[in-house]
């Protein structure tokens, strides 16, 4: 901006209209990432509805079939529940991912048979990490919440049950690290947006 | 990512406001989490129709806000429409919050905060 006030030379202008040029091709390039990011978080929210719908509907086969005529929900849940699928934060792109910890036990465990097996490998948080030993110590493997409505469940409620986790697992931390990314990027968009104007 | 590390070093769990079927479906993915007692607190919020606005704005806040381990909040979004202004006005990284449809409200892309951010942009 300094040049910008240096009316004696015709250097001044010139570099002006560069930097004039090059914030415009700036904000340029940041409206299609910021576009192309829409577009993903649409068909992103899409996978989100048809996982969710399915699995609404499995649940609500599994209830219209449940002999007992009782509900599927958070009456029959365990009120010591901890978490079997947990999120990891990173700071890169995309920056959250969810990870499974029941399934990647099972394979971890036929694969090594090794018990101190902690869910979170390229973060160790303290708190955290010792509540999984803990449960680990306890029980041997982290509890699958299936397990909270009895040995022999419906099909549709562990149809329900693949379908929400599809979501939770692939779609939920795609969105969340898009709609983060859109986030940042808005705001560039705003700088880049100002100080077009002040260059004007 | 502009955000430091400590914003989100700690954070590992999903939270959850939603209707009773969206609640269970999620639970029966593994995210419900109950914290160690004396002061046990779920991450998750069962909403009715006789659950009081207020209620569901203080677990909005408490999940946004007070506690520090909530990577992602996802909110059905006739719930978000009760407390619209709060999640609309809500501009952190860390938690993401994101709209869900429910079982009997269909997501609809005019009512997400995403989307009005994206007219704000374009709009100015």
């Amino acid at each position: 901006m300094a040049e910008a006030h240096e009316p004696t030379t015709t250097l001044p202008a010139s570099t002006l209209l560069e930097s004039k040029q090059a914030l415009t091709r700036s904000l340029d390039n940041l409206l299609q990432r910021y576009l192309s990011l829409l577009d993903q978080h649409q068909k992103l929210q899409q996978d989100l509805n048809n996982h969710l719908s399915n699995g609404y509907l499995s649940l609500a086969q599994a209830n219209f079939s449940n002999p007992n005529r009782i509900r599927y929900g958070q009456d029959c849940c365990d009120d010591r529940m901890q978490a079997s699928t947990i999120v990891s934060v990173k700071d890169a792109s995309p920056s959250f991912s969810v990870l499974d910890s029941v399934a990647e036990y099972r394979t971890l465990a036929s694969e090594t048979n090794d018990l101190k097996f902690g869910p979170l490998p390229e973060k160790h948080a303290d708190g955290h990490e010792s509540t999984f030993e803990e449960k680990d110590k306890a029980s041997g493997t982290p509890i699958d919440p299936l397990k909270w409505f009895g040995i022999l469940v419906p099909p549709a409620l562990r149809a329900s049950q693949n379908n929400f986790k599809s979501a939770v697992i692939d779609v939920v931390p795609a969105l969340a690290s898009v709609s983060n990314e859109m986030k940042g990027l808005e705001i560039e968009v705003r700088r880049t947006r100002k100080r077009l104007k002040k260059a004007n | 990512m502009a955000a430091p590390p400590s914003a989100y070093k700690d954070r590992h769990f999903l939270a959850v406001i939603g209707d009773e079927d969206s609640c269970t479906g999620l639970l029966l993915a593994g995210i419900g989490h109950v914290t160690q007692p004396p002061d046990a607190q779920k991450n998750f919020l069962v909403v009715d129709d006789k659950t009081e606005t207020s209620t569901i704005e203080q677990a909005f806040d408490n999940f946004t806000q007070k506690r520090k381990d909530i990577a992602i909040l996802l909110i059905n979004q006739h719930i978000a429409e009760k407390i619209r202004s709060r999640v609309d006005t809500y501009t952190e990284a860390f938690p993401a919050v994101l709209e869900i449809p429910s079982k009997d409200h269909p997501y609809d892309p005019e009512k997400d905060s995403v989307l009005r951010r994206v007219r704000r942009l374009f709009g100015e």
